[in-house]
């Protein structure tokens, strides 16, 4: 396996289209939850939770750009190799596509528990699963370069939503979010861990950083992405504290989606339907890009066909989506994979961090020697 | 292309069948529910639904159902109807009132369980079982009942007369620390629906009625209140002077008449309520209302020439609000209501532990608030 990956030309992107990748990756799912799961630790000082961890994530971030400016143009697999050798190095890029499954699973098995809890109750699993899969072994099919069309088009159209948050928005109680200041320190670092399974995601960079054209941009599109969500997260977040009170919050499971039934107009009765459908504008992004890194680190590790791993993977997730149909079980998928994630997404790169520097140093240092 | 175009147009088709459908005509869709506690604790419903039947003129249909559940009461309905009954468009859930006095947020809690029913929807309780006011008023009106008492209350929900009442307000006001829901009393005047009161909530249980002129007073301290008329009653005494006399054609008081209230009737153009917490120590509260009302109608010919009269006016009319309002709160201490939201205000000044509902139980009879209201009349219509 090569450490650094060519790309032809025809198939570089422009670091622009960072933005729309790293925020249709982040937003997915896991906002419509976020405002329960941030409110039950930290309570009305939520806010404060939300902030730190954003600042946590930039941080993150940046130590993700250092460790890929070390090399001329690898990926995450490219690096363990380097730094781990073969055996070692395969073992840590496995963790990596076992998370990619992970989370695909769990996105895949949120949505399918919101559209039945919603809006049809008696759709099964299978029916569901299979339409969810087949749109992704199409989009994956096209390959990066048509996924990131999906993301910038849907990214781009899934906003207007945002616009029937305005008539809850007005009848927000500002008494809700008085006193401040009263969470204690431990509480708000609670709050702030967990966001961490809304803010996972990101971590795709470490994957299609070599098919960025212009390097140069990828550090302020990077994080004007990740600006964008946590803004989301945060108004999702304070919009429904001022919205529901604390009793109401900490008992509704997706606050977010119940924000949008009291929107009414006389030709939608009930805007939450519509919210559901225009969902899965959210979902797909997020359903493909897990999926293409999922394929393309198997080509990358194991040297498998990336289509060989997409029909093999779909048949396994269409059958896993017969399992886990009650609500709890779903949730332990979640939790699995925010447990999961949690580690490897924003604690693993700063132990990879030093050893990448080290293993230069000692490169320069070994180079300066011989000549 | 056009092979792709078939493709996509067979596959659209296709996928229609994969979501299960629910054909109109063979739905009930529930508009009203009346719901009533009945011996050994069961849930009696009385469920007003739309049908779609060609065979029957009759647009709407009544059905009762027993069930230790109001789901199981639904499908115990659903016997005696020939259609599927469907809740998703439920828009008045209306509670009789030994109901509403044991509690009734279990009842709203499986509202809020199934996401399909809407939170828009109104919550109202009736002074006798909300069977009976459906049924008698079904009778006697022969059109939707349900959907007259939803304009109802929606018309002086409009009005302001009332707080909103909707499931989310309920909900959200109830579940607040330190602060009581309201819903309208729907009552039968001539056996027809009507709006006869407010009734006060202490958590989810109603505790007292109040006046419906209160509800307006309570909704000051809940929303912007603009464009609601009123009735108020001065007394007489201070306006003697400037009471046009028709039969002697001038301003002399007539002293034959010895009435003791001059009765007026104003629009409240603007009004805001807002409390402020004096003293924590003494749960000491200052309580300010500021009113724009303009003069639409008086009982006797005031003439209103010039600023003094005004002023003498404004000055009468901020007296009554706030022995109104002084009357209002005694009541709502007396039957432990806060639907104007003291507790709450309290909770986002007291530092340390949160504020719990028994404390503030026990804290809200003892609080002393000072109301100012503060009126300014605006206009008086086209005559002096």
């Amino acid at each position: 396996m090569e450490i650094n990956v060519k790309i032809k030309p025809n198939m570089r992107i422009q670091a622009f289209y960072l933005f729309f990748i790293i925020v249709s990756m982040q937003i997915g799912v896991g906002i419509l939850g976020v405002p329960r799961l941030v409110f039950s630790e930290a309570k009305q000082d939520s806010w404060i939770s939300i902030l730190v961890a954003a600042a946590y994530v930039i941080i993150v971030l940046l130590a993700m750009l250092l460790i890929l400016k070390q090399y001329d143009n690898a990926d995450i697999h490219g690096i363990h190799r380097d730094i781990f050798g073969k055996w070692l190095g395969k073992i840590f890029s496995t963790v990596y596509i076992l998370y990619f499954a992970i989370a695909f699973y769990s996105v895949l098995l949120t949505y399918i528990e919101v559209v039945k809890v919603f809006v049809f109750p008696d759709v099964s699993n299978f029916v569901m699963g299979l339409l969810l899969i087949s749109l992704t072994i199409y989009g994956v099919l096209g390959g990066l370069r048509v996924i990131i069309g999906v993301s910038f088009v849907f990214g781009v159209l899934a906003n207007w939503i945002l616009f029937l948050l305005i008539h809850p928005a007005l009848q927000i109680d500002f008494n809700h979010y008085l006193p401040l200041f009263q969470a204690p320190f431990v509480d708000l670092l609670k709050g702030a861990r967990a966001t961490s399974y809304t803010f996972m995601g990101f971590e795709i960079l470490f994957l299609v950083y070599p098919f960025i054209q212009n390097k140069n941009k990828v550090r302020i599109s990077s994080l004007l992405a990740v600006t964008w969500s946590s803004l989301l997260v945060l108004s999702a977040t304070m919009l429904a504290i001022g919205f529901f009170s604390a009793e109401q919050l900490e008992r509704r499971e997706w606050a977010v989606l119940v924000l949008f039934k009291t929107q009414s107009f006389p030709f939608v009765e009930r805007f939450d339907y519509i919210v559901v459908a225009e969902l899965m504008m959210v979902v797909v992004p997020s359903l493909l890009f897990l999926m293409w890194g999922l394929t393309y680190s198997m080509k990358r590790v194991y040297k498998v066909k990336q289509k060989l791993t997409l029909y093999v993977a779909a048949i396994i997730f269409l059958i896993g989506t017969f399992f886990f149909e009650k609500h709890f079980e779903t949730q332990r998928v979640i939790n699995f994979a925010e447990q999961f994630g949690f580690w490897f997404i924003y604690v693993y790169p700063f132990v990879l961090l030093p050893l990448v520097l080290l293993k230069k140093r000692l490169k320069k240092r070994k180079g300066a020697g011989s000549s | 292309m056009i092979k792709k175009t078939i493709l996509l147009l067979i596959f659209s088709v296709i996928l229609t069948s994969c979501v299960p459908y629910k054909q109109l005509e063979e739905l009930g869709i529930i508009n009203t529910r009346g719901v009533d506690v009945t011996e050994n604790n069961r849930v009696e419903t009385t469920i007003i639904a739309y049908q779609f039947d060609a065979q029957n003129p009759q647009i709407t249909t009544s059905t009762t159902g027993v069930g230790k559940t109001i789901k199981g009461a639904r499908e115990n309905a659903g016997y005696n109807t020939n259609f599927e009954l469907s809740p998703g468009q439920i828009r008045l859930e209306l509670y009789g009132k030994e109901t509403a006095e044991e509690g009734i947020l279990e009842y709203l809690s499986t509202l809020v369980r199934d996401a399909r029913v809407s939170d828009t929807m109104l919550v109202a309780i009736s002074n006798i079982t909300a069977n009976e006011v459906l049924t008698v008023g079904q009778e006697e009106l022969n059109t939707d009942v349900g959907q007259i008492i939803q304009s109802l209350i929606e018309k002086e929900v409009k009005e302001y007369s009332i707080p909103k009442t909707s499931l989310q307000h309920f909900l959200h006001i109830e579940a607040d620390i330190g602060q009581d829901p309201v819903a309208p009393i729907i009552g039968l005047r001539n056996n027809k629906p009507a709006i006869v009161g407010i009734g006060a909530f202490s958590n989810d249980r109603l505790v007292g009625e109040l006046h419906i002129d209160q509800a307006f007073l309570i909704n000051t301290f809940l929303t912007n209140v603009k464009g609601t008329p009123m009735e108020i009653s001065l007394p007489r005494e201070p306006f003697v002077d400037f009471i046009f006399n028709n039969e002697t054609n001038s301003m002399q008081p007539d002293k034959l008449e010895d009435k003791e209230h001059l009765t007026i009737l104003v629009r409240i153009s603007k009004g805001k309520g807002d409390i402020t917490l004096k003293n924590i120590d003494d749960l000491h509260f200052e309580a300010n209302v500021h009113l724009e009302v303009d003069l639409y109608e008086s009982s006797e010919l005031l003439s209103v020439k010039n600023k003094k009269i005004a002023a003498i006016l404004e000055e009468e009319i901020e007296k009554e609000f706030k022995r109104q309002y002084d009357v209002l709160l005694a009541k709502l201490q007396e039957i432990d209501s806060d639907p104007l939201g003291f507790g709450g205000i309290y909770r986002t000044k007291k530092k340390g532990e949160r504020l719990t509902d028994t404390e503030w139980r026990e804290k809200y009879p003892n609080i002393t608030v000072d109301f100012n209201v503060n009126v300014d009349l605006m206009h008086y219509g086209t005559i002096q």
